[in-house]
């Protein structure tokens, strides 16, 4: 168990930089995610902290030890294949004990650790199964059981539930949480889907095009995404995007979405003064978009819109309806009444919660201050 | 009603040229093994009319031909060289592929597209210089020499083959074993190789059976001297016209091992025998 | 690692290739003196009608035996291409001839077309009751160039089918169901399937078989040299005249010309196909 310090790191093929300058403080004990598209290099930068691949430039410690030139052989981390990787000529049992037999360990420690390894894994009935003979659960398991019975400084795991299918993902997940929590090694896990990351993670770190673009708690993520692109991948489905204005009127900075004006808390407005003039665009979750058939609840900084609707699908509890807001796309949840389904054409009253739009530069894309 | 008649004369227009295909698959072979148990009688006038069966089946060829020492002597010499061929092909070409198949090395394209292209090359042309090359080196009439000749035929399927082998092992279990504080050398003992056994011992089965009814280069550096192979063996048992039940059955002794063995392992040859299919 | 390997085989390679232009070079006269460099070899070969000969002869070798084979190969491959039960062993019964030693499928041939009582002199001759006379006269197969030639042919292509079986089945096994069910709901015919689907598709194994087909074609030596002595192919050409006449100069020659004429083939029937195919591409 130790932290991991990535400082600037780097990485080009042939001139072609494809990680540009990464730095990521790794905490002890921590379950950092990679999340990023497929393609955004979070599997290299995996592999560099494993050591599988050179770095191009920058430092890499492992607890507190330059690693840069260390191989992987010797820098004491445990890694778990999307393949999973199971030897496949030697039985669970084998398998596991095998980095343990390389550290010529006596018989009777080897011993004890493989039965720690399988306790934990609920792996005790399988020990002389060979790797066809288990279930992709099971092969998961045994995999890191593999990594985790040599009690590595780090624990990386590369995409590692892709492979099953969906319920026993699922059940994973929650498996992969508690074992962390037994064992309290800093884990390093490479995803491209946000739940699995939203629900396992300590801190999220999201990279795109090889950059590292936030790296923060799951709920600080969701709540304040610092780009577009952040708010758009995490979070489902996808954040709506409308383009506003910000004006001034009375002293308030006053947000314009085509024709409407979005209401807003008094602070965050005064906040947004500065911003006066600026095109931008406002990010709103389907989630704070809420459907009230009376107005009875409503907040001093809800907006009330007419929303016309194209599209509904029906999730079970709820209805998920994609309408149009101002000739743009909106999407929304809403609890129907089962007598009155909507349909299309229909012009519904929807209520947008003020205290959670996200404000970027068109431009770039970056979330735009506005005081808190 | 229509549909159904016309997949009927489909079907039994295919299944027509499946058994015509395997009569003519099997016609030749099946005249080798009737005229290496036909007695004299047969030989002369064909044996039975239908189905062409001798008139009375008979081992006596074979317990003819097993009775003579030379048939032994030339088998025991087949086989030694079949082996030092395995040796020298395997040894050279089982590392050679293992690089090819798992380390991108600059170049390699072209050292695939040489490999294939050595095949233009017709062994009756090469027989020439080799042949100088030998008798200088004095490897005339030598095991080592028609090793080393059969070598040079085999390595390319050798290569091909155990590159095959090498990259249906996945590349994972290397780097894991990496991690797991493995270094190359036991990686390669412990994991590469019990892995790769399966398939580098039917590239060292074709190895042998590529020497063993190699004709050509055998014939031109062996054949004139003491030590005979099976082929030259049938090729000299030729020029004094022996009754043709002898031929065949020597024929037969030597097909055999090539036969079952080729149905073994027929899943490994394919790979070694289409390579170069891949362009 | 890799070296050893490849330093034998290219290694052997640039020897031989040295070794042959050296000694095709040297003139060898009478009293066994050496001249180096003289053409006379080169002349005397092409001077020669029995290169002429060997040359048409291999030639026509080539090109009627590298369709055929592609035939062969093709129906093999389609038959079991519609097996649905036992597949593996059909197509195990089908690889057996690349089981039986060349020479040894020689010999069977060179027995069944004997003269005067070979099986087939016999067949043709109506000795068995299955069929009908159709020769008053046996025929000697090995004396005339066209038979025996034939015959090698037929040796040859039936001994090596199953390799160009093996790489169209591959090529088969390539296209998918799906395509044929997607071309089915667009309302194509069984011929419209094979035509648009099954032809273009294969291509580039059928490529890939007369390519390497029409080389072995070339240095065809074993099935020649069995079952026609009397009339040459390159291959063979190049044993007799090192063999049976000691000129090894010559033979040198005639190698060289061999190896040149299987590459110009190789690259011109590359070309050929690489037009081909775009030609198919383009309609």
């Amino acid at each position: 168990m130790s932290e991991v310090i990535l400082k600037q790191i780097t990485k080009s093929y042939k001139e072609k930089e494809v990680i540009h300058g990464i730095d990521l403080h790794i905490r002890e004990g921590e379950f950092l995610t990679l999340l990023g598209p497929s393609g955004c290099g979070k599997t290299t930068i995996l592999n560099m902290i494993a050591g599988l691949e050179s770095i191009s430039s920058g430092e890499i410690h492992i607890g507190g030890r330059l690693m840069n030139d260390v191989p992987a052989r010797k820098r004491n981390i445990g890694m778990v294949f999307q393949s999973y990787a199971l030897f496949p000529h030697m039985t669970v049992d084998q398998n596991i004990a095998f980095g343990l037999k390389i550290q010529k360990l006596p018989r009777i420690q080897i011993f004890e650790k493989l039965e720690w390894a399988k306790e934990l894994l609920h792996l005790s009935e399988k020990g002389k199964s060979f790797p066809r003979e288990l279930s992709g659960g099971e092969r998961q398991r045994v995999a890191l059981g593999r990594a985790l019975v040599l009690q590595p400084h780090v624990l990386l795991l590369d995409e590692p539930l892709s492979n099953l299918d969906q319920e026993l993902r699922e059940s994973m997940t929650t498996e992969l949480k508690r074992i962390h929590q037994n064992v309290g090694c800093t884990s390093v896990y490479v995803t491209h889907n946000q739940m699995e990351a939203l629900r396992m993670s300590d801190r999220i770190a999201v990279i795109r095009d090889g950059r590292l673009i936030q790296c923060d708690t799951p709920m600080r993520i969701f709540e304040r995404p610092t780009t577009v692109f952040v708010g758009n991948f995490i979070g489902s489905p996808a954040m709506n995007q409308f383009p506003a204005r910000i004006a001034e009127a009375g002293g308030e900075a006053v947000v314009t979405i085509g024709d409407t004006a979005l209401c807003m808390e008094k602070g965050r407005s005064q906040a947004l003064l500065r911003h006066t003039g600026r095109e931008v665009l406002a990010g709103i979750r389907p989630q704070q978009i809420n459907f009230f058939k009376d107005r009875e609840g409503m907040r001093h900084s809800d907006t009330d819109v007419r929303v016309e609707v194209q599209i509904y699908e029906p999730l079970g509890e709820r209805l998920m309806v994609t309408g149009k807001f101002n000739s743009h796309d909106m999407v929304f949840f809403m609890i129907p009444d089962p007598e009155h389904l909507p349909k299309r054409g229909d012009a519904l009253q929807v209520v947008i919660d003020g205290r959670h739009i996200h404000f970027f530069d068109r431009e770039t894309g970056v979330r735009i201050t506005d005081g808190e | 009603m229509t549909f159904i008649r016309r997949l009927d004369y489909r079907t039994v227009a295919w299944f027509l040229v499946l058994l015509l295909m395997i009569c003519v698959v099997f016609l030749p072979l099946y005249f080798m093994f009737k005229y290496s148990v036909s007695d004299r009688a047969s030989i002369i006038t064909g044996g039975e009319v239908i189905p062409l069966w001798p008139y009375a089946p008979t081992l006596k060829n074979y317990l003819y031909i097993l009775s003579y020492p030379d048939f032994y002597r030339a088998a025991a010499v087949s086989f030694k060289i079949a082996l030092l061929t395995i040796c020298i092909a395997m040894t050279l070409g089982v590392p050679a592929a293992y690089v090819l198949a798992w380390y991108d090395i600059p170049g390699k394209a072209v050292l695939l597209i040489g490999l294939i292209s050595i095949r233009l090359f017709p062994d009756i042309v090469s027989i020439i210089p080799v042949a100088v090359i030998f008798s200088r080196a004095h490897l005339h009439d030598t095991y080592l020499g028609g090793a080393l000749a059969h070598s040079l035929l085999a390595l390319p399927y050798v290569i091909y083959i155990a590159m095959g082998v090498f990259e249906s092992i996945p590349k994972d279990l290397e780097k894991q074993a990496e991690i797991l504080g493995a270094n190359k050398f036991y990686t390669l003992w412990r994991i590469v190789l019990p892995l790769a056994a399966t398939g580098l011992a039917a590239a060292a089965i074709y190895t042998f059976l590529l020497s063993w009814d190699e004709f050509i280069f055998s014939y031109f550096l062996l054949g004139f001297g003491e030590l005979n192979t099976l082929p030259i063996y049938l090729k000299q048992k030729m020029a004094y016209a022996p009754p043709q039940s002898i031929l065949m059955a020597i024929a037969m002794l030597l097909s055999l091992p090539v036969i079952v063995f080729t149905m073994v392992l027929q899943k490994y040859m394919r790979s070694g025998l289409t390579a170069g299919a891949v362009k | 690692m890799l070296l050893p390997a490849f330093l034998f085989l290219f290694g052997f390679l640039v020897i031989i290739f040295q070794c042959l232009v050296k000694l095709s070079f040297t003139y060898v006269g009478s009293d066994y003196t050496e001249q180096f460099p003289s053409l006379h070899n080169y002349l005397s070969v092409f001077n020669a009608g029995e290169f002429k000969n060997a040359f048409i002869n291999t030639l026509l070798f080539v090109i009627v035996g590298t369709p055929l084979e592609l035939v062969a190969g093709l129906v093999l491959a389609l038959v079991i291409y519609r097996v649905f039960v036992l597949r593996g062993l059909v197509r195990s019964i089908f690889i057996i001839p690349l089981a039986i030693p060349a020479m040894v499928t020689a010999i069977i041939l060179y027995i069944l077309f004997d003269y005067p009582n070979g099986h087939v002199n016999n067949l043709l001759m109506g000795k068995y009751a299955i069929f009908p006379a159709l020769l008053s006269e046996p025929i000697n197969w090995r004396s005339s160039a066209v038979s025996s030639l034939g015959i090698s042919l037929v040796g040859k292509v039936w001994r090596d089918m199953p390799i160009s079986m093996l790489i169209l089945l591959a090529g088969l096994n390539s296209i998918t169901r799906d395509q044929y069910d997607a071309a089915e709901t667009m309302g194509a015919r069984e011929r419209q399937k094979f035509m648009y689907i099954t032809l273009p598709l294969l291509l580039p194994a059928i490529s890939t078989v007369l390519v390497i087909r029409s080389i072995e074609m070339w240095k065809e030596f074993i099935f020649p040299y069995f079952l026609a002595r009397r009339f040459r192919l390159l291959g063979t050409l190049i044993e007799e005249l090192y063999h049976d006449w000691n000129r090894g100069g010559d033979a040198a020659v005639v190698a060289l010309i061999l190896v040149l004429s299987i590459v110009a083939c190789t690259v011109l029937l590359y070309w050929a196909l690489k037009r081909t195919r775009l030609f198919l591409v383009k309609v």
